[in-house]
This record gives structure tokens, C-alpha cells and sequence, in this order.
């Protein structure tokens, strides 16, 4: 499945084998119940995003982190990394080159792909970005070979500039509200919304590759996916909230330069986490200017391949 | 610089008028929308509030629309739910439709592509909500080529960034953030209920349990990281002022000032309206942002909203 999702050249036939495995598959990302659908082609990726300096402080051995991870996760093997954040600029821009340099060392030797994951940018980074951006692409390309975009901008953007590069719409287009304090809602079949003509317009225009979701339901049917698009889902937590303002940079802060939109920081969320108490059956969880519920058995229906992007949250509240 | 007002009480639109607003938004309910969608379907971003903050059907808001007109001031109708399914959108196309038929209303404030494309094929000027995320020039460059006429810029982006936004991307009318209800969230990415049955998730969090997960676990450490989390949930953007900020506003040329608080009693929505139209006329007058901000008016509990900046949508202008 991997192989075909790199020829993006050759969309329409990516899209016809993608279509075809598309079908009555379901998968649910509870570790338990994997091996329940063994019909299920997924691509196992794992998630280093907003997490990855933490993770190596922990375990400063890329290969052994991946193995840990590929565990965690009930993976055989682990085929793609995602990498960067999908909710941060500042963790963007702060990121060491000497780390990603170490992940990029452990993918070349386990053939591993790398997709680089791009916040939403304020005004204020926005060069900055697209200069941090450029280096990534030209530096990382034996590994990197897609981009996930969390806005239109930047979407038109890397299409006009690097009309090469696979592109993927992130988890911020999919918008469908989320939220298990309201057990009714959270237990239905979501239908997502974003499935309208324009996206599938877009996705042709474009030439988005894959669509990534949360786990934001008890289950999630994906029939009505635009064509030949691979259906991605963050695993086993689903972000509810997300701002400018973060709580953590305030930490280093006197009061009254505490909260402010996008400022400097000392990178806190590297090492200050908050697990909340709300609602029976959820673990809550605040990291960085995030907010995630963890749902680790939503049951995705209606494709027969997607990627599983685990993210090794589990570890941030652990005692 | 126009005040720009919720209209949730017809009864006092001339006392809004009179406070000073120059424009109005207004959203309705649709009983036959809730038959057909359910009860999780929004027509606009406070649907979930249901009459407390949408008190009128199409039928009302239509004859609402002409009401002001005759009085010369402008209005706006929402459709700015966080996203909306493809079935939806016929729904909406046909109030755009009504509304462009009965009314001259003045435009709709949209969420999404999706409604720019319905809306501006209607000729009916397009508002850029909140809720698209501009954060960014290239995003406002973005909703601009689909035929945006306003942009409404989010609540957590600083005054540079704003201006930086609106030099970059002059073609179009800018709107921001002025009074109440101030949100340490994004309006685009909190997905989470805003509805009556619970608190949003930013208010349960704050009063939730919680478990903060610290590098070092020494007495500073600890203090630091818990008096900062107490001055975040318990004293941060309970309410929020932006009147230190109008003098530069004014001078940048920006169209309208939002007054939030659809659900909010008429009494405060009218004294907000006048400090923030005194304010306008004062800056208009001064030569200088040292000039504004020594005659400016001050909001009327200030002694303890002008605190350390935590009731500031734009602290950097005093602290």
C-alpha cells in the first residue's frame, strides 16, 4: 500500500486500487481489538509530533524508541513517521536539527518514510516558516516525501511552490465536532461532514493524497471519502480544543505577559503536562496548547486500507 | 471603525442604535432543519444554544433585516457553523436565497469554502467568520480570491500580527475582536459543544480535577506550574476588553469592532456599544496612541478588569 501511495505521478491508478480495497473493512484502534479485522490493509505509522524532544529524553536511541513505540501501538513494523505538530508553530520552529538528524539516521537504516506535519502559522512566522519549510524538503528528501497542511493557505502555498510533494489535509479541516461528555452524540456512526463536492474538487486540485482524522467517535464510516483518498487516523488520543494562547508558556512568565497569543517560550510543554479529571471513562489530557480525550476503540467503516498514525500520548500522564 | 452588535432582542434595536452600534448580526433557528439534521446540527455557531441565543426563525429575521435597513444601519446574517455536510448545504443555499429575495441585507458571515462559492454565485456579499481560522496572510489572500468582501480576524492574534495581516492583504474589509466573553481557545478549532445542556469545554476544565505532570517536583517548580494554571482557569479572559486598542484600529482602518454575546443581556450589550463608540470618536481626535490612551474612557468596572492584562484581547497595548 505504501509503494503506490509514493506514485503520486499516476494518481488515477492509485485512486482505482485505493478504491477497490475501499469497501466494508472496519478497524478499531483499541490494541485489543486489532486482530479482530484482519481484512483491514493499514499502514502503521507512528506519530513523533508535538512529543518528539520529550520522547528522546527518555529514550535517546531513535531505533529503540520506534521499537517502543511499534509495541505500544501492536504494530509488526513501523512504515511511516509523522513528525513536526499539528497545533503549534513555535514547537515548529523550535524543533533541533540535531534531533530531527537523529530520526532521519533511524529511517534511512529501517526504510522508513517521513511525513513532515505543518501547524496553522501566524502572520508573525509565516516567512520564518516557509524558509524552515524549504530547508526540511531539500535536506530530508531521501526520507520525506509528503506534507500535511492544517490550512488553505498553506495548502495553496507548497502546491504552487513545490507542486512535486504529495500533499495531506490534517486533522484541522476535519471539524466535526467532537465531544463524549454528550454520550449520545459520541456514540454514534460519524458520517464526516467534510466530505462535501468542494473537497473532492480540492483533493483533485490539489492532489491530497490522504485526509487525516481523530478518533473522534465510537465509530467513524468513511464510504463517502473522495476518491483514491487514503484515509489517515491519529490513535489512541482525539484533540477537542486547540488555541494560540498557551497555557504552559505562561509558566516562565511575570502575570502580565502571561497568555499571550503565539509569544516565545521556553518550550514547557516539553516537560509540564495536565491530566483532568472530568468525565467517567476518559482520560483528559492537556499538552501544549492542545486539548486531547483518549478513545482508543473507534471502529472505522466503509474503506479496507488507511493508516494508523500512533502517537505515543500514553506516556506524557504517566505516573 | 463601526461597532458591530449582536441582535437578540428586537425590542431594543433603537436602544442599540442609540448606545451607538453601526452594524448588527443576527442568526435564526429552523425547527424544519432540526427535524431533518438533527438535534447536532448547526445552523450557525450558537445553534446549540437554541432560542437564548437564536430567539427568531427566517421569517422573523427577514422582517428584522428590513426593520434596520429602514433605520440605515447594516446587518449581517451567520451561517458559521464549524463545517457543514454536503445535504446541509441546499438547506443553506435557500435561506441565502430568501434572504437575497425579501431583504437588503448587507452580507452573511460563512465559516466556510463551501458557503463563499453559495453566497457570492447569490451576489450576496461574503463575511469571513472567526471560525475559518485567517491567521495569516496567505489564508486571507486565500478566502479573498474566492470572494470574501470581510475578513473577521480570530481573538488571539496580536495587534502587529493583525496589522501586518491587513497591509499584506489591503482588498478587503478587516474585522476584530472588541468586547466580551473573551475565549482561551481558537473560535476555528475548538470543537468541542457550545450548547446549554453543559458548560464548553474550556469552563468543565476549569473547574475539573486535575493531575499536573512537572520535570522537577522541587516547591518552586510546583509553585510556579500551579499558580500559573490557577491564574489561567480562575482570572484569565473571564471577560475581555480591547478599548486600549481602538487608536490603532482607527488608524489601520478597520471596518468593524465586534461586540460578542449573543446571549447576553441588552443592558451591558448597550453600554459596551457606547464605550466603544466614544472611544472611536476620541481616537479619531487624537494625534497620538499616547494621546488616545491618556483620554481615552476606561471600561466601567475597571478597577478590576484593567488588571495585569487578563481581561485584555490586546494586553501588548498597556503592559
Amino acid at each position: 500500500m505504501e509503494k503506490s501511495e509514493n506514485k503520486r505521478v499516476d494518481v488515477g491508478i492509485i485512486r482505482k486500487i485505493s478504491d477497490t480495497l475501499s469497501g466494508i473493512g472496519n478497524y478499531a484502534s483499541k490494541k485489543s481489538e486489532r486482530g479482530l479485522y484482519k481484512t483491514m490493509q493499514k499502514t502503521e505509522c507512528i506519530s513523533l509530533c508535538e512529543i518528539m524532544h520529550d520522547l528522546y529524553q527518555k529514550e535517546p536511541n531513535v531505533e529503540k524508541l520506534i521499537d517502543r513505540a511499534c509495541k505500544e501501538a501492536g504494530f509488526s513494523k513501523c512504515e511511516r513517521i509523522y513528525f513536526g505538530s499539528s497545533f503549534c508553530g513555535q514547537y515548529f520552529l523550535n524543533m533541533s536539527k540535531k534531533e530531527i538528524n537523529l530520526l532521519v539516521e533511524a529511517c534511512k537504516k529501517q526504510n522508513i518514510k517521513l511525513t513532515m506535519v505543518l501547524p496553522i502559522f501566524t502572520e508573525k512566522h509565516l516567512e520564518r516558516a516557509k524558509k524552515k519549510i524549504e530547508s526540511y524538503i531539500s535536506e530530508l528528501r531521501e526520507v520525506l516525501d509528503e506534507v500535511t497542511v492544517n490550512d488553505y493557505g498553506m495548502l495553496v502555498y507548497l502546491h504552487t511552490h513545490y507542486s512535486h510533494l504529495k500533499l495531506n489535509m490534517g486533522r484541522l479541516f476535519m471539524k466535526d465536532y467532537r465531544d463524549p461528555r454528550y454520550e449520545d452524540y459520541f456514540n454514534q456512526t460519524l458520517k464526516p461532514k467534510a466530505f462535501t463536492t468542494y473537497l473532492k474538487k480540492l483533493v483533485q486540485d490539489y492532489h491530497i493524497g490522504s485526509i487525516e482524522f481523530d478518533p473522534s467517535h465510537k465509530s467513524i464510516d468513511m464510504s463517502e471519502k473522495p476518491e483514491g483518498i487514503i484515509i489517515a487516523l491519529y490513535t489512541p488520543y482525539c484533540y477537542e480544543t486547540v488555541g494560540q494562547i498557551c497555557q504552559m508558556a505562561g509558566i516562565s512568565q511575570p502575570i502580565e505577559k502571561k497568555f499571550r497569543p503565539n509569544e516565545p517560550c521556553q518550550q514547557e510543554c516539553n516537560t509540564h503536562k495536565i491530566h483532568y479529571f472530568i468525565e467517567e471513562g476518559h482520560t483528559w489530557l492537556k499538552l501544549g496548547r492542545a486539548i486531547y480525550f483518549k478513545n482508543e476503540s473507534c471502529e472505522i467503516k466503509g474503506v479496507n486500507c488507511m493508516r494508523v498514525i500512533y502517537s505515543l500520548l500514553d506516556g506524557e500522564v504517566e505516573q | 471603525m463601526k461597532a458591530l452588535v449582536p441582535l437578540n432582542n428586537t425590542e431594543h434595536i433603537d436602544d442599540y442604535i442609540k448606545a451607538g452600534a453601526g452594524e448588527f448580526y443576527i442568526g435564526f433557528y429552523d425547527e424544519a432543519w432540526r427535524e431533518k439534521f438533527g438535534d447536532y446540527a448547526d445552523i450557525n455557531r450558537l445553534t446549540g444554544f437554541r432560542k437564548n441565543a437564536n430567539p427568531y426563525n427566517l421569517e422573523e429575521v427577514i422582517k428584522i433585516i428590513n426593520k434596520v435597513k429602514e433605520k440605515g444601519v447594516m446587518i449581517y446574517v451567520t451561517f458559521n457553523a464549524n463545517l457543514y455536510a454536503e445535504a446541509y448545504l441546499e438547506y443553506i443555499e435557500n435561506y441565502m436565497k430568501k434572504l437575497k429575495e425579501a431583504t437588503d441585507l448587507d452580507g452573511v458571515i460563512v465559516s466556510c469554502p463551501e458557503l463563499v462559492e453559495i453566497a457570492t454565485k447569490l451576489g450576496i456579499n461574503v463575511v469571513i467568520s472567526t471560525i475559518s481560522g485567517v491567521y495569516n496572510s496567505d489564508i486571507a489572500k486565500f478566502y479573498r480570491d474566492l470572494g470574501a468582501k470581510r475578513i473577521i480576524l480570530p481573538r488571539d492574534l496580536s495587534t502587529s500580527e493583525i496589522e501586518a495581516i491587513v497591509k499584506a492583504v489591503p482588498d478587503v474589509e478587516y474585522e476584530i475582536f472588541m468586547m466580551r466573553n473573551g475565549c482561551r481557545y481558537s473560535d476555528g478549532n475548538c470543537l468541542g459543544f457550545h450548547r446549554s445542556e453543559k458548560s464548553a469545554i474550556c469552563g468543565c476544565i476549569s473547574g475539573a480535577g486535575r493531575n499536573l505532570h512537572l520535570e522537577g517536583n522541587d516547591f518552586k517548580t510546583r509553585h510556579e506550574v500551579e499558580l500559573n494554571d490557577i491564574i489561567y482557569t480562575q482570572s484569565f479572559h473571564s471577560n475581555a476588553c480591547g478599548l486600549c486598542s481602538i487608536y490603532r484600529f482607527v488608524k489601520l482602518g478597520i471596518a468593524a469592532a465586534k461586540i460578542v454575546g449573543r446571549s447576553d443581556e441588552w443592558q451591558y450589550i448597550c453600554r459596551d456599544i457606547n464605550l466603544v463608540k466614544q472611544n472611536v470618536e476620541i481616537a479619531k481626535a487624537c494625534q497620538s496612541e499616547e494621546e488616545y490612551l491618556d483620554k481615552m474612557i476606561s471600561p466601567e468596572d475597571s478597577a478590576l478588569m484593567c488588571k495585569l492584562g487578563l481581561s485584555c484581547y490586546y494586553p501588548e497595548i498597556r503592559f
